[in-house]
């Protein structure tokens, strides 16, 4: 009936994800539909908001020294890539339905192998809740290596932060030459903390001030799905 | 009525008679990027409705997205072209690189001429009533969702679409069943401007899902924050560089040997230009016509023109759907110069004429008259008989980093005009027109092999072999001995040592006598050890791959492949060169310390792999294809 089994399946290859995956090791699934993974900050050209950064699990305070040794956030991606290497992740996943089971959760995703039926114990959400987002960013990234971006209500589309965004370049550029444009929004969330409702746990990494402390999060949110 | 999906890469129905659609469109465009934004748009202007899916949250795909902002072949002219410019010429005007300008360009005219667009949205399944496709099963924001159309355009780039409705197709080359290596795109700064590189990461098969996740996380896990050529990494693009994925088996293929066969289609949709694309080293296990071309001539990286039938778009036995993407009905080899931006554009253009004509007429698309788009093509200068160009010599810069000065080729069919580039480094034109001759240029090539003129007795010897003559036997023989490396110049990249194609000839000409010759390449742990294998400006060592070893490596276990596959009493000689060679990880640690999951350490994997496949495949009493 099941394709495969996992005791946790995590929606959103995120930070946060990365950080329960580092916990639960093969025991974990990520299903993502993006082909890229912690969008949230490194597709978001996110600066760090908070000056200290204080992981308290083993492998946050690791992660932690790694990025420490790179110069930008931007410059630790492959070091974030490197924490899903040997997972089971999916990517360019679509996500077809979720159905409440009598121990845990029946997904069906679509990949281009195409659909595969997941039984997981335990479902985190990882991604950010449209109902928590209160306010969105478009940053761009300067040859400077300054960062701006264009502030817009939560409701705005990628179409609309492009349309916005070609409008406000000659005082956002200011003569600058603009190096790249984000691929996701820079989000901030009402509320990012864990909750659980219908049964599935939620943990939004976009929430979190920083990779380090969305990973650190993720790492102790799966420690404890994981018993220990 | 059925829900056509995919189940295990396995197409497969279900009966879905109860299927009340979200929405219905004249057409819907699976994909919005290089060609399928440019279809959307071309259909959009025509004033039908059209629902164009989308699974990133931008347009233009692998040209925005993924980075690949230029590509060095392809010709203008058309529709879907000017459209293409028209959306270069506004994004030229912000200050940011022209990838990222046109998601909002492309964007803005798509959603203008009053396209549906819908990003994160990607095909899960199509409906189908009998062998018509009526309609797509989608995921979206919102949940998934099912719409109706009357034409289905699948711009998947992996003819996703067409897979799921049962559409047959190929995949991989003979030998090992393998694509092109993939790039992870990174986006630098380098002298004030921002640049893409293509790190080669490895090869994926793009149909399976997990295969594909494990490559994309590998390939970004081992990039590095700067590269030496370059500044500083700004980031990896968010698609994939797929370079080769599946292709459809459609109502007329275009392939290279009926190319080069000059057998030509009767209903072009336009004419492609570009050279057949190689990018990964073990071209050894490619196609014998692709060494021939390659190697065995030399000649690469030359462009010639082709054209292209329209109907590459249509799948066989499925109505109301074209593929209209990389995933056309095209063999490998040219599949990878049916692949250029403007290719796209053109594709594109195709597919919205076919679908207007059949929504106007209410006829299946394989009905539409090709007379009619033929006259739309050629008016919009998408078909144009200027393009069909021959073979040239073409690109910026030549094999020296000198600027190129385009030249187009003329084969020779005089014997007697082939002595003079055989004198020269640049042999190709020559080798290529002995090979057209056949045996009728053997008398002329046999008194070349007495020349006193090194160059001229080793490239008669490759002439004669390519002629199929085996006069020349010990002249490749004797270059192989002397590890000849010396590079041929008739192309602006790409260009092979001497020693290689010798190997390869002596391969393709199934010389018994060359077994000893050849297994002491592979073998002798002392051949690494050999002067022209040390790094070099060519081949330098930060790459921590030894190219031109790996050359002469690849090519005697292919040569040794063919000669078992021809003399079957030295089966069991070879049998055990393999053995030796690839018994332990030793040879692969003399070829590369490049990381498992990187391009290098598959090319060298896939010598010991090819090895085993040809040893099993003998002892099936099967020969080995290439």
């Amino acid at each position: 009936m099941f394709d495969e089994r996992c005791e946790v399946l995590i929606l959103g290859a995120t930070v946060a994800a990365a950080g329960i995956l580092a916990a639960a090791g093969q025991k974990a699934v990520i299903v993502e539909s993006r082909p890229d993974a912690g969008y949230e900050f490194f597709g978001a050209l996110r600066t760090v908001r908070g000056k200290h950064i204080s992981p308290v699990t083993e492998q946050g305070i690791a992660l932690h020294k790694r990025f420490a040794a790179r110069d930008s956030l931007r410059a630790c991606t492959p070091l974030f890539y490197a924490c899903l290497q040997g997972g089971r992740v999916y990517l360019s996943a679509q996500v077809l339905d979720i159905s409440r089971q009598e121990d845990g959760f029946a997904v069906t995703i679509c990949d281009a192998s195409g659909e595969r039926r997941i039984f997981a114990q335990h479902l985190v959400d990882t991604r950010a809740e449209a109902r928590y987002i209160t306010a969105k960013r478009l940053n761009v990234l300067f040859m400077s290596g300054r960062v701006a971006g264009i502030d817009l209500p939560a409701e705005a589309d990628m179409t609309e932060a492009r349309r916005q965004l070609a409008e406000k370049l000659p005082e956002l550029a200011a003569g600058e030459e603009i190096v790249a444009v984000a691929d996701e929004f820079d989000l901030t969330l009402a509320d990012f903390r864990t909750l659980e409702y219908d049964g599935i746990l939620r943990i939004a990494s976009a929430g979190y001030a920083d990779p380090i402390s969305a990973f650190d999060a993720g790492v102790l949110l799966g420690e404890e799905l994981m018993g220990r | 009525m059925k829900l056509a999906y995919l189940y295990e890469k396995n197409a497969c129905t279900r009966d879905v008679a109860d299927t009340v659609f979200d929405g219905s469109f004249d057409a819907i465009v699976c994909g919005l990027g290089t060609a399928g934004s440019i279809a959307a748009a071309l259909l959009a202007e025509k004033g039908y409705r059209v629902l164009g899916l989308e699974a990133f949250n931008c347009v233009g795909g692998i040209s925005s997205a993924g980075g690949i902002e230029i590509h060095y072949f392809g010709l203008p002219g058309g529709r879907g072209h000017a459209l293409a410019v028209e959306a270069d010429k506004m994004a030229a005007e912000y200050p940011m690189p022209l990838a990222d300008g046109r998601r909002i360009t492309l964007e803005k005219l798509l959603l203008e001429r009053g396209a549906t667009v819908c990003y994160n949205s990607a095909a899960v399944g199509v409906y189908m009533e009998k062998d018509r496709v009526v309609g797509v099963r989608a995921a979206t924001p919102e949940g998934v969702r099912s719409y109706g159309c009357r034409v289905l355009l699948d711009c998947t780039a992996e003819g996703h679409v067409a897979r799921m409705a049962g559409c047959d197709g190929y995949f991989g080359r003979t030998s090992d069943g393998q694509a092109q290596p993939f790039t992870s795109v990174v986006s630098m700064t380098f002298g004030g401007k921002v640049g893409y590189i293509n790190l080669d990461t490895g090869r994926v098969d793009p149909r399976d899902g997990q295969a594909m996740s494990a490559a994309i996380i590998d390939g970004r896990a081992t990039q590095r924050p700067e590269y030496p050529w370059m500044h500083k990494v700004i980031r990896p693009m968010p698609l994939p560089g797929i370079r080769e994925g599946w292709r459809l088996d459609a109502m007329e293929m275009l392939t290279a040997e009926d190319f080069f066969a000059g057998r030509y289609t009767a209903e072009p949709g336009y004419y492609s230009y570009s050279d057949i694309d190689k990018h990964g080293e073990d071209v050894a296990f490619e196609s014998e016509l692709r060494g021939d071309w390659k190697v065995g001539a030399n000649v690469g990286a030359w462009n010639f023109s082709v054209p292209v039938p329209w109907k590459v778009i249509l799948p066989k036995r499925v109505d109301g759907l074209a593929v209209v993407c990389r995933a056309v009905g095209v063999d490998r080899e040219m599949a990878s110069c049916v692949r250029m931006l403007p290719d796209m554009y053109k594709l594109a253009e195709i597919g919205a004429e076919a679908a207007d004509i059949a929504l106007s007429r209410d006829i299946p698309l394989r009905e539409i008259p090709y007379g009619e788009l033929s006259a739309r093509l050629t008016a919009s200068g998408c078909l144009d008989p200027a393009h069909d160009r021959g073979v040239w010599i073409d690109g910026k810069a030549d094999f020296d980093g000198k600027p190129l000065q385009p030249r187009k080729i003329e084969w020779i069919t005089e014997p007697e005009a082939l002595a003079e580039p055989l004198a020269t480094l640049c042999p190709g034109i020559a080798i290529w027109s002995a090979k057209k001759m056949g045996y009728t240029c053997v008398p002329v090539l046999r008194k070349l092999l007495a020349s006193a003129d090194e160059n001229t007795r080793k490239h008669a010897a490759f002439a004669l072999a390519a002629a199929g003559s085996r006069e020349g036997l010990s002249i490749l023989r004797e270059t192989v001995w002397e590890r000849d490396a010396v590079m041929l110049q008739d192309c602006r990249k790409y260009n092979q040592h001497r020693g290689p194609m010798a190997i390869y000839h002596l391969g393709r000409l199934a010389d018994a006598e060359s077994v000893e010759l050849l297994g002491g390449i592979l073998t002798d742990p002392c051949e690494v050890e050999r002067e022209i294998y040390a790094p070099s400006d060519r081949y330098p060592a930060v790459r921590g791959f030894r190219v031109l070893y790996f050359h002469f490596m690849a090519q005697s276990v292919a040569a040794l492949v063919r000669i078992g596959n021809v003399h079957e009493s030295e089966r069991g000689r070879i049998a055990e060169i393999f053995r030796t060679a690839f018994a332990d990880g030793t040879y692969a640690a003399r070829l590369t310390n490049r990381p498992p999951c990187s391009a290098e350490a598959n090319y060298v994997r896939n010598l010991k792999n090819i090895a085993e496949k040809a040893i099993q495949g003998w002892s099936d009493g099967k020969e080995f294809a290439f």
